[in-house]
C-alpha cells in the first residue's frame, strides 16, 4: 500500500527552499557587491528544488534553522556543473 | 581429537593423549635425556603442541614445584652456600629448570614459598628476577607505580659517575666523572652483586619535602649553596680534541706546526698563542672558544684554473683544530702517537670543571627527576634544632599524581641508616619493613613520621608544620645546561638556500615551522610573519617583458636580461631566496614561471 | 513594548530578541526596554567576528586541537552486541573526507504513531522482518552444479523459509527479475535453473552461481540487521547498513524524521542542505560524546566549506583543495610536481591572492592587518607658472 509522496522539504533536516524574483536577485547582488557566478552553488538535479522548477542562473533562498542566530538567510544559484 | 605436533615450528605428527605426552616431556628432560634446551607447550585452544630448541629465545630459570612443595631444600641452600653444589648440578638434579615465553603459559608461578597451593608448577627463585638490572637498583621498588620504575631505571643510565678508573690514560669522548661518588645507604642486594661501589653514581644527601618560595614547582629542586661549595654534585666534563697528518696524492702531508703567516686562512697572532713549538699546546693551559689547540696545515687543493698561475707550492692552507662555540676549559692531557697507518696522530683532551648550576638535572631512583631551580644560600635555608639543614628541598607536589612511595620510604630508611650508621637493605619485595624503621628511628631519638619541626632560615620563626626530612641518594643527570645553552641573532647561513643554519653546533635558528605560521595567521599579525620569515630575503632583478630574473652588473650599473637583451626594463623585487631556489627549480623542469610585476601603490 | 523590539528586527539576530522578549521584567518602562535593546545592540556589535579575522584557521585549529584528544578506538557502545559504531576520530575522518563508502553505515527510522507507541508488537517485528536483506544465499542450503546438463539447481531451506515468509514461488519471481536468460522452474524444494539459449562451460555456471548468491529475494537492498529499541517512550529501529531512499517509501515509517549517517546518501534524497545539516549534527555528535566541547560555529564553517559548491566535498586533495584557484597553493597541498606540470601544460596564472601564497613569497598576507591597503591621493600638482 503506497503512501502519500514524500515531500523532501517536510524532512527536519531540509531548510525552506524559495526562488527569487529578478528584482530581488539584482538588490542581492548589489547588496553584497557580487556576480551571481560568485554565489554559493546549488545543482538543477537537487531534490530540494525540484517542486520550486528553478532555471539555471535563478538564486534559491534558503532560510536555515541556526543554533546560534535562531534563523539564518542563505543564498545559493542554480548551476548544472 | 588428533592433537598436532610441531618441532621448531615444522609439523611432526599427530598424537591422541596431549596432557601425558607434555608430561612425559618435561619428566625426561628433567632427568636429563631429552636437552634442556626444549620447552614444551600445549595450546589447546589450537589443539596444538609447539615443541622449541630453537637459539635466542628469552628463558628465565625458575624452581620445580612437586605438590605444593618446591624442590629446592634448606640442605641444598647449605649445599650452595658451602660451594658443595653449583647451578648447573641443581639444573641437571632436575630442581630448577629454564621456561621460554611459551611454555609459562601452561605453568602457575608462585611468587613465595608461602603462597604455594598443590595447583602451582614453579615458584620464583626470587621475585627480584622479573625485573632487570637497572630496575632492581630501585629501592623498596614494590612500592612504586610501574611507569615510574620504568623513568628510574632509564635516569639512572644517564647518570654522572666514575666509569673505569682509568680514565686519566683513557681517551673517551665526552666524558662526565662525579668528584664524590657515593655508595647509596639504601641499596638492594643487586648493588652488592654487581659491585655498585667500584663504580658509584650519585651521593647521599639530606633531603626535605617542602615549598620554598615557590621554586621548586612543576619538578624543580633547591639546592644549598653550602652543600655546592662543599662539592655536591661537583663533576668534570673531557672532551678530546683529534687531529691526524693525513697523507695525499703526490706525497703531500698534513703538517702539524705553529702555521706561517702567509698561509691561506691564517687567523689572528692570537688564536694561536697557547701554541709550543711543535704546534700543540700545553696541558693546564685555559682555553675558551676559538683559541687553536693543534695547528696544522694541510697542501693546496688541486683547483685547475689556479696551477697555472700562482706558485701553488708553497702557499698551504690552514687547517688547525680550534675549540668550538660554547667549549672551554683547561687542556689535561697531550697524547702523542702514530695511527695505524704511520700517520702523525695527536689528541689533546680538555677539562671543564662542572659546578651544579641552575637549569642542571638532578634525579632520585623513582623516577623524580628535576632541574635546579634556585640556589640558596645556606644561611636561609630552613634548619631543625639540632642545626641540620636540607640539601635539597623537593617539592611535594610531585608525588600525589606520579605515587611514587618508595620515594618516601627511602627517606625514612636513609635517614635510620646515616643515624644508626649501617646500610638499609631495601631489595624490592625483600627490604627491611617500615615498621621496623620507624620504631628504630624512635629509638634513635626522632620522630616516628620522619617530620621535624624546622624554622625559617632568614626570619628564625618556626614554621608551623612539621616537614618531611630524610637521607636520599641523588644522581646528577648528564644534561647540564652549559651543554645546552643557545642563542642566536645573526650567524652562519647555509649555502644552498641561504637560511639559518640548523643545530647548536653549528650556530643555528630556532625553526618557525607550519603550526608557528598558523598562529600568525590565526592572530590576523600578517606583517610580523612577513618580518619572521625574512631571514633570507634577496633583492632581485627581474625583466619586465619575460617576466624571468635578470642580471645586474654592479661595476658598470646597467641591467639586462640573458633572453630579451639590454634594452628591456627591468625592475628589482624583494624575495626570499627559497623563493628564487623554487623559481630556478621550475626551470630545470621545463616549466617557464613568468613573475608579472605591478606596483604596490 | 513589542513595537520597540520589532525596530530591532534587522539589527539583532531572531534568538536574541526572542530571549529579551521572554525575559523583560514585567511593566518594565519603554525607555528602560530601549536601554536594553540599545546595550545588547552595542554588544552584538561588539561581540561579530571583525573583517579580516582568520576564520578559516582558528576553526581548523579549534577543531583539530580537540581531536588529539580523541579516542582513535570504537568503544562505549552502550550494550547491543553486534552493532558496530564509528567514533571518535575515524568518525570525523570519514565525514570529513566526504567519504561515499562508511564502514559502519546506520539507520534510524522513526515509526508513524500507532506503530511507535508499541501497540502492534506484532506488526513491528513484521516490519522489521520486511527491512532486513535476506539474499538467495540465507534461504538456500545447498547449490548443486550438475554438469551433464548444465543447470544449477537450489535447494531450499525449509525453515528458513518459513522464518521470513516467503514461499518458492516468490523466490523464483525474484530470481526471474534480477537474473536474466535462464529458465526457472519451481519444484517446491528447490529450484533449477537451466540456461537460455545455446549450453554454456562449467564456468559460466560457476560464475553464475555466485551471482545469484547475493540476488535480493526479500528486504531492502543494503540493509543488514535490523534492531528495534526504546527510546524515549517510542520504538525507533536502528538498521547496519543504509537505504534512505527505498526505507522512506515505506508507509509505516515516519519519513519526515528517519535519518541515516552517510552524507552521501543524504544528498541524493534529501538536497544540499539537508547534507550540510546532518554534516553539522554528525561532527557535533562525535565530538560531544568524547565530552570535549567545540563551538558549532567552527563545525558550521566546515560543513559550509564542504557544500559550498553544490555537492559535498571532501577535504581531501580531490575535494575542496582541487577547487583552490592557486597553482602554489595546490602544490603547496601534496603532489607538488603534478600541479605544477598541469599548471605549466596548460599556462595557468596565479594571482597570489590568498595566503599560502604570500607566505611562499614572503609578502604580507591578505589576512588581519594585511587586509587593508593604504589608499594614497595625489596631490593636486603645484602650478608651475
Amino acid at each position: 500500500m503506497k503512501k502519500p509522496k514524500f515531500k523532501v522539504d517536510k524532512h527536519i533536516l531540509t531548510p525552506k527552499h524559495a526562488k527569487l524574483g529578478e528584482r530581488e536577485k539584482a538588490q542581492l547582488l548589489e547588496k553584497y557587491h557580487v556576480s551571481s557566478k560568485e554565489l554559493p552553488k546549488i545543482m538543477k538535479t537537487d531534490s530540494a528544488i525540484k517542486e520550486l522548477g528553478a532555471a539555471i542562473g535563478d538564486v534559491i533562498k534558503i532560510t536555515r534553522k541556526s543554533p546560534t542566530a535562531g534563523e539564518s538567510v542563505f543564498y545559493r544559484v542554480v548551476t548544472d556543473v | 581429537m588428533a592433537v598436532e605436533v610441531y618441532l621448531n615450528s615444522k609439523l611432526v605428527g599427530t598424537i591422541d593423549n596431549p596432557i601425558e605426552f607434555v608430561q612425559r616431556i618435561k619428566e625426561e628432560r628433567r632427568k636429563g635425556s631429552v636437552t634442556n634446551n626444549l620447552n614444551v607447550y600445549y595450546k589447546e585452544r589450537a589443539n596444538e603442541i609447539q615443541l622449541e630448541s630453537s637459539k635466542g629465545r628469552a628463558r628465565r630459570p625458575l624452581i620445580i614445584v612437586k605438590d605444593g612443595i618446591p624442590l629446592l631444600t634448606e640442605k641444598h641452600i647449605k649445599q650452595l652456600e658451602k660451594n658443595e653444589i653449583s647451578w648447573s648440578d641443581l639444573v641437571k638434579q632436575g630442581i630448577i629448570e629454564y621456561l621460554d615465553a611459551a611454555e609459562e603459559e601452561n605453568s602457575l608461578i608462585a611468587f613465595f614459598e608461602s603462597e604455594l597451593t598443590p595447583e602451582h608448577t614453579h615458584l620464583e627463585i626470587t621475585p627480584l628476577a622479573m625485573l632487570g638490572y637497572c630496575t632492581s637498583l630501585v629501592p623498596y621498588g614494590n612500592f612504586n607505580q610501574s611507569t615510574r620504575l620504568n623513568a628510574g631505571s632509564k635516569n639512572q643510565k644517564q647518570a654522572l659517575g666514575f666509569y673505569a678508573s682509568n680514565f686519566s690514560v683513557r681517551m673517551d669522548m665526552d666524558v662526565n666523572l662525579l668528584h664524590y661518588p657515593q655508595m647509596p645507604i639504601v641499596n638492594t642486594i643487586m648493588h652488592d652483586i654487581s659491585d655498585y661501589n667500584k663504580h658509584p653514581a650519585g651521593q647521599n644527601i639530606i633531603v626535605a619535602i617542602m615549598s620554598y618560595k615557590g621554586y621548586n614547582m612543576e619538578d624543580a629542586i633547591i639546592l644549598n649553596k653550602g652543600s655546592i661549595e662543599r662539592g655536591f654534585g661537583r663533576s668534570t666534563y673531557y672532551r678530546p680534541s683529534i687531529a691526524e697528518e693525513l697523507r695525499y696524492a703526490g706525497g703531500l702531508i698534513d703538517q702539524v706546526c705553529i702555521p706561517d703567516k702567509d698561509v691561506k686562512g691564517y687567523k689572528t697572532e692570537k688564536d694561536y698563542r697557547f701554541l709550543e713549538d711543535d704546534g700543540i699546546i700545553y696541558p693546564e693551559a685555559k682555553v675558551r672558544e676559538g683559541d687553536v689547540v693543534i695547528g696544522k696545515t694541510s697542501p693546496p687543493r688541486f683547483l685547475s684554473s689556479m696551477e697555472e698561475y700562482s706558485l701553488a707550492s708553497s702557499t698551504r692552507r690552514e687547517s688547525s683544530i680550534n675549540l668550538k662555540h660554547g667549549e672551554e676549559g683547561i687542556i689535561d692531557f697531550v697524547l702523542v702517537t702514530e695511527n695505524e697507518e704511520g700517520n702523525k696522530l695527536i689528541q689533546v683532551r680538555v677539562r671543564d670543571e662542572r659546578v651544579p648550576e641552575i637549569g642542571d638535572k638532578f634525579t632520585s631512583r623513582h623516577g623524580q627527576k628535576g632541574i635546579v631551580g634556585l640556589i640558596v644560600p645556606q644561611s636561609d635555608m630552613p634548619f631543625s634544632a639540632h642545626g641540620i639543614v636540607p640539601d635539597l628541598i623537593f617539592s611535594p607536589h610531585g608525588i600525589p599524581s606520579r605515587m611514587t612511595i618508595a620515594h618516601l620510604i627511602e627517606m625514612v630508611a636513609g635517614k635510620v641508616g646515616a643515624l644508626a650508621g649501617r646500610y638499609i637493605n631495601g631489595t624490592t619485595f625483600d627490604a627491611e619493613p617500615e615498621e621496623r624503621l620507624r620504631k628504630e628511628l624512635l629509638s634513635l631519638g626522632f620522630r616516628e613520621s620522619g617530620m621535624e619541626t624546622l624554622y625559617n632560615g632568614q626570619t628564625g620563626e618556626q614554621y608551623n608544620a612539621k616537614i618531611y626530612i630524610g637521607n636520599m641518594y641523588y644522581l646528577k643527570l648528564k644534561h647540564m645546561v652549559a651543554n645546552k645553552l643557545h642563542s642566536r641573532a645573526r650567524g652562519p647561513i647555509q649555502l644552498l638556500t641561504r637560511q639559518p643554519t640548523e643545530g647548536r653546533a653549528k650556530e643555528g635558528g630556532l625553526r618557525l615551522g607550519e603550526m608557528e605560521k598558523d598562529t600568525f595567521v590565526a592572530h590576523g599579525a600578517s606583517l610580523l610573519l612577513k618580518e619572521r620569515f625574512d631571514s633570507d630575503k634577496t633583492v632581485v632583478p627581474v625583466c619586465e617583458s619575460c617576466g624571468i630574473i635578470a642580471i645586474k652588473d654592479n661595476y658598470k650599473n646597467k641591467s639586462y636580461c640573458t633572453v630579451c637583451g639590454e634594452n628591456v626594463e627591468v625592475n628589482e623585487i624583494e624575495i626570499s631566496y627559497a623563493f628564487k631556489l623554487m623559481l630556478d627549480e621550475f626551470k630545470s623542469l621545463g616549466v617557464y614561471p613568468k613573475l608579472q610585476l605591478e606596483s604596490k601603490y | 513594548m513589542s513595537d520597540l523590539i520589532s525596530e530591532y528586527e534587522g539589527k539583532l539576530p531572531g534568538i536574541m530578541l526572542t530571549e529579551i522578549r521572554e525575559n523583560l521584567p514585567k511593566g518594565a518602562s519603554d525607555s528602560k526596554i530601549r536601554k536594553i535593546l540599545e546595550s545588547a545592540y552595542n554588544e552584538y556589535k561588539h561581540a561579530r567576528v571583525s573583517p579580516g579575522e582568520s576564520v578559516g584557521l582558528v576553526s581548523a585549529e579549534s577543531i583539530g586541537e580537540p581531536g588529539t584528544q580523541m579516542t582513535l578506538n570504537t568503544f562505549h557502545f552502550a550494550g547491543v552486541a553486534e552493532m558496530n559504531v564509528t567514533l571518535g576520530l575515524p568518525r570525523i575522518i570519514e565525514i570529513l573526507d566526504g567519504r561515499k563508502e562508511l564502514e559502519n553505515p546506520m539507520m534510524e527510522i522513526y515509526l508513524k504513531k500507532p506503530y511507535a507507541a508499541g501497540k502492534r508488537v506484532e506488526e513491528l517485528r513484521q516490519l522489521a522482518l520486511q527491512i532486513k536483506e535476506t539474499t538467495l544465499k540465507d534461504i538456500a542450503a545447498e547449490f548443486v552444479i550438475s554438469i551433464a546438463d548444465f543447470t544449477i539447481e537450489v535447494r531450499l531451506n525449509k525453515e528458513k523459509m518459513k522464518e521470513i515468509e516467503v514461499t518458492s514461488g516468490k523466490v523464483v519471481d525474484a530470481i526471474s527479475k534480477q537474473l536474466k536468460g535462464y529458465n526457472l522452474r519451481d519444484n517446491k524444494d528447490s529450484i533449477i535453473l537451466k540456461a537460455r539459449g545455446k549450453e554454456d562451460s562449467f564456468n559460466e555456471s560457476y560464475k553464475t552461481k555466485e551471482k545469484i548468491k547475493g540476488i535480493t529475494i526479500k528486504g531492502i537492498k543494503g540493509i543488514k540487521q535490523v534492531l528495534p529499541v526504546k527510546r524515549e517512550e517510542e520504538f525507533v529501529i536502528i538498521t547496519a547498513g543504509s537505504n534512505l531512499s527505498e526505507v522512506l517509501q515505506l508507509e509505516e515509517v515516519d519519513s519526515y524524521r528517519t535519518t541515516t549517517n552517510n552524507i552521501f546518501e543524504i544528498e541524493q534524497v534529501l538536497g544540499i542542505e539537508a547534507a550540510r545539516q546532518s554534516i553539522v549534527n554528525e561532527i557535533f555528535k562525535v565530538i560531544e560524546s568524547q565530552g570535549l566541547n567545540v563551538d558549532v560555529r567552527h563545525i558550521m564553517l566546515v560543513a559550509d566549506t564542504m557544500c559550498v559548491g553544490g555537492t559535498v566535498k571532501g577535504i581531501t586533495r580531490y575535494g575542496v583543495v582541487s577547487e583552490k584557484s592557486s597553482v602554489l597553493a595546490r602544490a603547496s597541498f601534496e603532489t607538488p610536481i603534478k600541479h605544477i606540470i598541469n599548471a605549466a601544460l596548460v599556462g595557468e596564472v596565479d594571482n597570489l591572492d590568498s595566503v599560502v601564497e604570500n607566505v611562499m613569497i614572503n609578502q604580507p598576507i591578505p589576512i588581519g592587518t594585511g587586509l587593508p591597503s593604504l589608499g594614497v591621493k595625489p596631490q593636486k600638482q603645484a602650478k608651475e607658472k
